[in-house]
């Protein structure tokens, strides 16, 4: 998958903090709506009790102060006082108490539970005679505060949902929307090399055509020739001067460029096809102990690197978990071109090293031969391609292949060089290497 | 040691220069049986099918089938199946020839029930020795008749 799809879909640290913040929001609003308005209803309900309660007591003091000895026994005149309501459709209940808590009258309604209450004291001649109480049901105020709380629920959430759940979704439909464009990219470049290889594939048959019959035209010469030879005196001059250089010169120089043509089509084609194959094999990955692999490859190239003397160092090199063929055959190029490309008549040295770089073993094959101009660094990897003066055999096909093999293992190769001076390719395979002792 | 006269080659090749080359080196081998010709993949299964309902001299011989892979109309494998899903006509042998070297479309051939698959190869040194090789098996390969 590529980078730019991990990126978006690990947003951790500040996905977290979102939802903290959301959270605390949401918390905030859903306790202290309903909590305050609780308070508020609470206080000011048992401020009008005690209101009410002060009334009822003055009446009840007037009373008292009536006939202190007797006023307890007026419960006509008590009951009255009691029944009077000011707030229909309160229920509520009213109760005057002796100083020992004793009921002396009272007047109630049925009341749900849980209760609240409150009174206010009976005054005979700035002493307390006894107490008027009023007791009125919670409930009511407890189902408002359950709806208020509902509400704030629902305020909380919607908070938390602007601020968490939003973002989320427009991450994850950016997840989705990269995740169709990745797809959509795999498709594509899987059309354009199936797309490739059809046409490198049928580039062939015409190719046979081509190289057949320039053999069979030769053969059809070869086959005549004596007998035309021979005819060639029966010629007259004029008509020798005229037959003579196009059968010894034009038809085999024509023959000659049809062939060499034939032929780097046909390498061509093969490229292609060889390239696209190495896009369609599957992959084995293994853990390669590096060093044991390069030794190996050096020994295929023990007789080049005795002949021209050259200098070759292997530093200590990891193991990493890849596909052996493009390991194998992506070093052995590069160690083929360092060798081939020296510049003739200086010592020639060779280094190969590795090393770790966050997600990736970086391989790098170091030469002091003739170096690549800035200009070529790049065009060195495209097929076919080749810099520097064309006198060494060569197809131009090495580091297309290199490209190849090493793209599929999701790696990358790359080269800094100085004219004159000396080359390094650097060649990645992601993973972390493991150092074998 | 060459092939019963009477066996006719079928050569079902839509590349008329493949086909002259491959006729060419086939007679070269010492190949001298009948070859007919036919461009396309419908050709030659209207030709094989036709067969069956005409008696006519040209149709009662035995066949052997050359077969190439890319063809218009009706592709190569398409005609394969036609041929071994039919019983009158699975018993001839066909060969594969195609320029094809690709390990799947070679599996898929074999699965389908040819009896040969070759690659015609693109330098004309290696083509030429295929063909004559394929000639000299032909000389010596028996095929079913009509009896």
């Amino acid at each position: 998958m590529p980078t730019s799809v991990k990126t978006i879909t690990r947003p951790t640290s500040a996905a977290q903090r979102l939802t903290l913040l959301g959270l605390l929001a949401a918390g905030l609003i859903a306790v202290a709506l309903p909590g305050g308005y609780f308070l508020a209803v609470y206080s000011r309900e048992l401020g009008a009790m005690e209101a009410e309660a002060k009334a009822d007591s003055f009446y009840v003091s007037g009373l008292a102060s009536e006939n202190p000895r007797l006023w307890q026994y007026q419960q006509h005149r008590l009951q009255d006082v009691l029944d009077r309501r000011p707030h229909k459709g309160v229920k509520e209940s009213r109760v005057v108490r002796a100083p020992d808590g004793t009921t002396i009258a009272e007047s109630s309604d049925d009341l749900a539970q849980p209760l609240m209450q409150q009174g206010y004291p009976v005054l005979d001649a700035g002493r307390a005679v006894g107490m008027v109480e009023i007791v009125r049901s919670l409930r009511p105020v407890l189902i408002d505060t359950s709806l208020v709380a509902l509400m704030s629920f629902a305020l909380g959430y919607a908070i938390f949902y602007f601020i968490r759940v939003m973002p989320i979704r427009s991450v994850l439909e950016a997840e989705a929307q990269s995740r169709r464009y990745a797809e959509n990219l795999e498709e594509t470049n899987a059309d354009l090399r199936a797309f490739i290889y059809g046409i490198a594939h049928d580039l062939r048959a015409p190719l046979v055509n081509l190289k057949g019959f320039s053999a069979e035209l030769r053969s059809d010469l070869d086959t005549i020739m004596p007998t035309l030879q021979r005819s060639l005196v029966a010629l007259s001059e004029e008509e020798r001067q005229l037959v003579v250089p196009v059968l010894e010169r034009g038809v085999p120089e024509s023959l000659g460029f049809i062939d060499s043509s034939a032929n780097k089509l046909d390498a061509l084609v093969n490229a292609i096809l060889y390239l696209s194959r190495i896009d369609f094999r599957t992959l084995h990955p293994e853990l390669i102990d590096t060093e044991v692999l390069v030794r190996e490859v050096l020994r295929n190239f023990a007789r080049t690197i005795k002949e021209k003397n050259i200098t070759v160092t292997v530093g200590p090199l990891p193991s990493v978990l890849a596909d052996r063929l493009v390991v194998e055959q992506s070093i052995a190029n590069l160690l083929d071109n360092a060798f081939k490309y020296l510049e003739p008549g200086r010592a020639g040295t060779v280094s190969l090293s590795a090393g770790q770089t966050g997600s990736a073993v970086v391989f790098a094959v170091t030469d002091n031969g003739r170096g690549i101009a800035p200009d070529d660094c790049q065009k060195v990897f495209e097929i076919f391609r080749r810099a520097g003066k064309p006198d060494r055999p060569g197809e131009g096909m090495g580091l297309a292949m290199v490209k190849a093999l090493v793209r599929r293992q999701g790696g990358k190769v790359w080269c800094e060089s100085t004219l004159g001076e000396g080359s390094t390719f650097f060649l990645s395979i992601p993973g972390q290497g493991a150092q074998i002792i | 040691m060459e092939m019963h006269e009477h066996v006719t080659i079928l050569l079902i090749e839509d590349d008329s220069g493949h086909a002259v080359l491959i006729e060419k080196n086939l007679r070269r081998a010492g190949i001298a049986n009948a070859i007919i010709k036919l461009a396309d993949g419908q050709k030659a299964v209207d030709f094989l099918f036709a067969r069956e309902g005409d008696s006519g001299p040209e149709h009662s011989r035995p066949f052997l089938i050359l077969l190439d892979l890319n063809l218009p109309v009706l592709s190569g494998y398409q005609v394969l199946q036609a041929i071994k899903s039919d019983k009158r006509l699975q018993n001839i042998p066909v060969i594969i020839l195609t320029t094809t070297d690709n390990p799947h479309e070679i599996d898929r051939c074999y699965e389908l029930g040819c009896n040969v698959y070759m690659t015609k190869p693109v330098d004309y040194e290696q083509f030429s020795e295929a063909i004559r090789k394929l000639g000299l098996f032909l000389s010596v390969v028996r095929v079913p008749g009509k009896k």
